[in-house]
């Protein structure tokens, strides 16, 4: 059973049911006192006694574990006020030795379970699968747990090592730096510490004209620079209140989606590296040099494009590139088949995601994810669909369906590999499943767009003027890029340059959730946990 | 055989000169992984005396055993129960001494049995270079399952039922060894749940 | 070769001289076929990568490319972390890298009554499989005198890694030695004379399987992906030789390549015919000792070539392996060892037993040819093995294809066991 946060069954908590049953119990007994005995003893007595359970219901209610926690030590606490009552009462002969005998199961009966729950609370985070310690079958009861005070402990106890992983690490994505504390091969804790890559960017976005602080966007998530630019774009097009013309529209979503699909290929082919498998990089790299390829046809850049800008793009696609763009799409999607053969549907890659860093919808949600990692927990939002009007008219009249296990199952448009029995929802696999198949969804989407893009009239959407004077106030605008949810925030004076620009990044809060994914893996289960989020450190630490 | 150096004769001096000092090592290193590895060196040495006697399955037993095995595990052991880096160790004067009294007995002992065994005389040359060895492990393998190769001729009927074979000790020693495997499985055993606490979900 | 030399030298001298030689010419072989590993490693990779590979050095397919590389390794420097123990530190490659280079001493690379081997230990399964064991001394004691925690991880993957493959791999081995009744290698490859039919991978259903139970552990054995943990350049940096530099550092690689190439040499050996080509071409070109020295010695080249050409191969399939497949998890690693390889390996040895012992002396494609003979030999096998029994010494060597040492005769004079003689019978009516 899995002791989430924002669990709204609160009832079903054994601990909670036994609360009740006290707090009933002794109204039913004061009732039946005297005037006096109820204004003093009574009062204080109900009062304690309704306390504990109501201070797990509010526990649970809370955002976090250690709101959580703490309400459920406010709660033993008003469970030994009980008992002090209790015990009063008894020495003033106000209880029968019937009700003793009842109440006293019952607060035997709470008391261990209370402690156990609170050390509980924030474990169930941890995964099953990729503990190694075995506890035994588990239950629904929650007092299975490690800590629960009947486990007899016969592990072989060894020194715990702090062990810096980062910032220069292969596998940590750039210069993330995690902090193990591992006993042997099993890590106890995980803490990523940030900001090697640090640069100011936002600083300076408040020193340049939105156009101008284009190609620090692009710095920020530099594997999908395109998806930068169109999140900064339509920021200051939302203040600027401009629409694109249709064509612009059209062209932003191709180069969008095509961005998508170069971002997926490097997150899924980095992925191989994370678990030893080299090939699938290699492969990956390979389409998506042809992707660059054609960007660089576009606006001249291979990585940093400044390419979408605001009122639309620097300038319109070149002759015959919608061609080789469906070419190379023709080209790229049966090749997609290898991918899945690789690392999606082969069995040690299987074994090494599946099942390891389970993130639940509910965990999701609250870490703030968003994008793949959110999808892959099975929580169906999508900005291209959820999002805000000016961004959600850019992809208006597209048919896609969000890539999300809904009902049991992926989207069926496609004929995707079949989820191995081992995977569980929001574990690696799904992460990257949901990756893989976004890649798909992508492909569908530029090819909608290149049809209408060649039929719709009018232009591309120039460029709005370098120093234009921005409209006093302020506009928020979140997009989906490849990693998630990627906000930009500007706030204006009244002249050509932004009194505030900030960025709100997509990875730092994926990222967020690793220290409680990785508590209890092993070494090798970081980096599959780490790189399933597939994080991009330049847009963290901007 | 021409004059020169007798390549036997020198290397059996090479190895056991070898064996002797990386067991002098031992003793005298202090650092456990170092004394490991001097361990490990001076048993692979002894396995070179093996070779050189035309043991080539007990010498190969010697480096498997011996040398992959224990050591291995002994160094594995090392890893995980050392508190520091680097583990010196210092040894106290008492267990010198009770160090040196035992050593000394035990060399005292195999000196005697050496040289006082009329088998184990030593041979002249010509002796030795007479003497056809029998690069086989055959005896070895049937001593294990049906009976003694070299004890065939025994002339004492009771004596030779005796000595069958060595099946009996050998699976003696290979359960004991599997005791021993369960008992380190049982000590190492992760955290269980004590069965009174099987409670209802 | 020594015999040879002490008509021109003393006696002493033309032992060292040819010990020289012989050692002379392993060091090459494991150099030289490191040189090469390498080259071909990165050609391999190359072309599963959709890459080229090297393709300048040397001229043509950059065939040149390892040697440039060990210069550069020369050349740079021998780093020794401040708190590694230094000792320790500086030796550990070589243990490695000697106890690869051991495992030559007995392998043979051609057999007959003359093999061509450095050192015909008679107990050379055993041998080989006892020193490998010993590369990994030099890898956990590099991981622990290094100083630096990766390393440690590194050296205690291998040193979990290690009690989990070995178990399986030597049930592995096991079974052709107890096929041909020897645990000496040049009678186990003799023991396969013939067409393809008689190699011991085609012996019986079981010993087909148990190949591929031995080449999994065997790569797990050298370290190879998916089993190559105690490096896993992803989670440990580059495990237990993360802090090495230079010629050190090239000494493992060294006895990587080098231990690759015996495993699979022991694979050739034990289960693919060793010298033996998959026809009989030696002998229908003549080739053996009967029609002279030379005409033997031709043969005895051909039989090096194929032994070393189905070594090459399966180091090529390691490598295909290495760049196909994700690395496991250390408790992965250790469950496919000793959850699955191991009963596996014991279930095909059973296999292969209850095969030996039901239809003696049969390969499994003999069995096809001629389902007539099938029916009497399993009606028959009763009789086979009593008449086995009864068989005398003197046939006995006549038939005898494999060993005209007198000690094996003496030897099986000596046997009074049924089963051992069992043992010994069928195995020379298996070399039909």
């Amino acid at each position: 059973m899995v002791i989430g946060v924002a669990r709204t069954d609160f009832e079903k908590l054994e601990v909670y049911q036994l609360a009740e049953r006290l707090a009933d119990l002794t109204w039913r007994i004061a009732l039946h006192w005297d005037q006096m005995a109820k204004a003093t003893l009574g009062g204080q007595l109900i009062r304690a006694a309704d306390s504990v359970g109501a201070n797990i219901a509010e526990g649970c209610g809370r955002g976090s574990y250690g709101d959580n926690r703490r309400f459920a030590k406010i709660a033993r606490g008003s469970l030994y006020e009980t008992k002090h009552w209790l015990r009063r009462a008894y020495s003033r002969d106000l209880l029968d030795a019937g009700q003793i005998e009842q109440l006293r199961s019952i607060i035997d009966e709470l008391a261990p379970r209370l402690n156990a729950y609170i050390r509980s609370i924030g474990r169930a985070a941890c995964n099953p699968k990729t503990d190694t310690t075995d506890y035994g079958p588990r239950t629904t009861h929650m007092s299975t747990l490690v800590d629960d005070p009947r486990v007899i402990e016969f592990d072989v106890r060894t020194d715990e090592m702090l062990v810096n992983m980062g910032p220069q690490h292969p596998s940590t994505h750039g210069v993330l730096r995690l902090v193990l504390r591992t006993d042997g091969e099993v890590v106890s804790e995980v803490t990523p510490h940030l900001g090697y890559l640090h640069r100011c960017a936002e600083k300076i976005g408040e020193n340049l004209t939105p156009r101008q602080w284009i190609p620090y966007t692009d710095r920020m998530d530099y594997l999908a620079g395109m998806n930068m630019n169109l999140g900064w774009s339509l920021t200051v097009e939302k203040l600027l209140k401009y629409e694109p013309p249709e064509k612009g529209r059209h062209l932003r979503v191709i180069i969008a989606e095509m961005g998508r699909i170069a971002s997926h290929l490097v997150g899924m082919g980095a992925y191989g590296l994370d678990l030893g498998s080299f090939s699938p990089f290699l492969y990956a790299f390979r389409e998506r040099e042809k992707i660059l390829d054609l960007f660089e046809e576009v606006c001249g850049a291979r990585l940093t494009y400044s390419y979408l800008t605001v009122g639309g793009a620097t300038a319109d696609l070149p002759r015959g590139w919608l061609q080789k763009c469906e070419a190379f799409l023709e080209q790229f999607e049966p090749i997609i088949a290898e991918y899945h053969a690789l690392l999606t549907t082969n069995s040690i890659f299987i074994k090494r995601t599946a099942g390891i860093g389970v993130m639940s919808p509910e965990m999701a949600i609250n870490f703030g994810t968003s994008g793949p990692v959110l999808r892959g927990s099975g929580v169906d939002h999508d900005l291209r669909r959820d999002g805000e009007e000016i961004y959600t008219a850019m992809y208006d009249g597209y048919a896609f369906e969000v890539i999300v296990e809904k009902d049991g199952h992926y989207p069926k448009d496609h004929k995707y590999p079949a989820v191995p029995h081992e995977a569980v929802l929001g574990d690696c696999w799904h992460r990257f499943y949901v990756r893989m198949l976004e890649v798909v969804q992508s492909i569908d989407l530029v090819r909608q767009a290149i049809d209408r893009y060649s039929t719709a009239e009018g232009g591309y959407g120039e460029p709005r003027k370098l120093t234009e004077k921005l409209p006093k106030g302020e506009a928020y605008l979140e997009t989906e890029s490849p990693r998630g949810q990627m906000g930009f925030y500007l706030v204006s004076d009244g002249s050509s340059i932004p009194w505030r620009a900030r960025a709100r990044s997509s990875s730092f809060c994926n990222l967020s959730v690793t220290s409680d994914l990785c508590r209890g893996c092993l070494i090798a289960d970081i980096p599959a946990i780490v790189g399933s989020l597939d994080i991009v450190m330049g847009e963290i630490d901007r | 055989m021409g004059d020169g150096i007798y390549w036997p004769t020198f290397f059996f001096l090479l190895f056991s000169a070898l064996a002797c000092g990386f067991a002098l090592a031992v003793v005298f290193s202090r650092n456990v992984v170092r004394m490991a590895f001097y361990l490990v060196m001076s048993l692979a040495s002894t396995a070179g005396l093996f070779f050189l006697a035309g043991e080539d399955f007990v010498g190969a037993m010697q480096l498997m055993i011996y040398v992959g095995g224990t050591l291995v595990l002994l160094i594995f052991g090392v890893m995980l129960t050392s508190q520091k880096q680097f583990v010196e160790m210092k040894t106290p004067a008492g267990q010198w001494i009770v160090g040196l009294v035992t050593g000394c007995a035990l060399v005292a002992l195999l000196w005697m049995a050496a040289f006082e065994t009329p088998q184990w005389q030593p041979i002249s040359r010509a002796e030795a270079e007479a003497v056809a060895v029998q690069p086989t492990a055959t005896p070895i393998g049937v001593a294990l399952t049906n009976g003694r190769v070299d004890q065939l001729d025994q002339p004492d009927e009771t004596l030779r039922g005796g000595m069958s074979s060595y099946l009996l000790p050998f699976e003696i020693v290979s359960v004991h060894l599997l005791v021993v495997l369960i008992g380190a499985a049982y000590l190492a055993r992760a955290k269980r749940r004590s069965p009174s606490a099987a409670a209802p979900g | 070769m020594a015999e040879f030399l002490a008509n021109y030298l003393p006696a002493w001298l033309a032992y060292m001289v040819a010990g020289a030689i012989h050692v002379g010419l392993i060091i090459n072989l494991v150099a030289v076929g490191a040189l090469v590993f390498i080259w071909l490693e990165r050609k391999i990779s190359g072309r599963i990568q959709d890459r080229l590979g090297p393709t300048r050095v040397g001229g043509k397919f950059g065939w040149l490319q390892t040697l440039a590389d060990g210069l550069k390794l020369l050349t740079k420097e021998d780093l020794v972390p401040g708190g590694a123990d230094k000792m320790l530190f500086r030796i550990a490659p070589y243990v490695s890298f000697c106890a690869s280079i051991a495992a030559f001493l007995a392998i043979p690379f051609a057999g007959g009554d003359y093999p061509f081997i450095v050192q015909h230990v008679n107990t050379g399964v055993f041998f080989v499989l006892a020193v490998l064991g010993l590369e990994v001394f030099g890898v956990i004691l590099a991981g622990y005198a290094s100083a630096s925690k990766w390393s440690l991880f590194g050296a205690m993957r291998e040193a979990a890694q290690v009690v989990s493959y070995e178990v399986p791999l030597g049930l592995c081995a096991v079974v052709p030695v107890m096929l041909a009744g020897s645990l000496d290698l040049v009678v186990i490859g003799d023991v396969q004379q013939g067409w393809f039919t008689n190699w011991l991978i085609f012996h019986d259903p079981a010993t087909f399987l148990i190949f591929w139970v031995y080449f999994t552990c065997a790569t797990a054995s050298v370290n190879r992906a998916p089993f190559d943990l105690a490096e896993a350049e992803s989670e440990l940096v580059a495990g237990f030789h993360t802090e090495y530099s230079g010629l050190r550092w090239s000494f493992f690689f060294m006895a990587e390549y080098g231990s690759m190439f015996s495993v699979s040499l022991l694979a050739s050996i034990l289960f693919l015919g060793g010298w033996n080509g998959p026809l009989p071409i030696t002998e229908w070109l003549g080739l053996t000792a009967a029609n002279g020295d030379i005409a033997w010695y031709i043969g005895q080249v051909l039989g090096v070539i194929n032994v070393i050409g189905k070594a090459v191969a399966g180091v090529c399939v390691m490598m295909w392996i290495r760049w196909t497949l994700p690395r496991l998890r250390i408790d992965q690693v250790m469950a496919t060892c000793l959850k699955y390889c191991t009963p596996l390996a014991a279930a095909f040895f059973l296999g292969a037993v209850a095969w030996q012992w039901s239809l003696p002396g049969r390969t499994f494609f003999g069995l096809l040819e001629s389902p007539a003979e099938l029916q009497s030999v399993s009606e028959g096998w009763s009789d086979a093995t009593a008449a086995a029994t009864d068989e005398d010494e003197p046939e006995a060597s006549e038939d005898q294809t494999v060993s005209s040492e007198p000690s094996r005769k003496v030897a099986a004079a000596k046997l009074t066991g049924a089963a051992a003689l069992q043992i010994a019978s069928t195995n020379l009516q298996g070399g039909k």
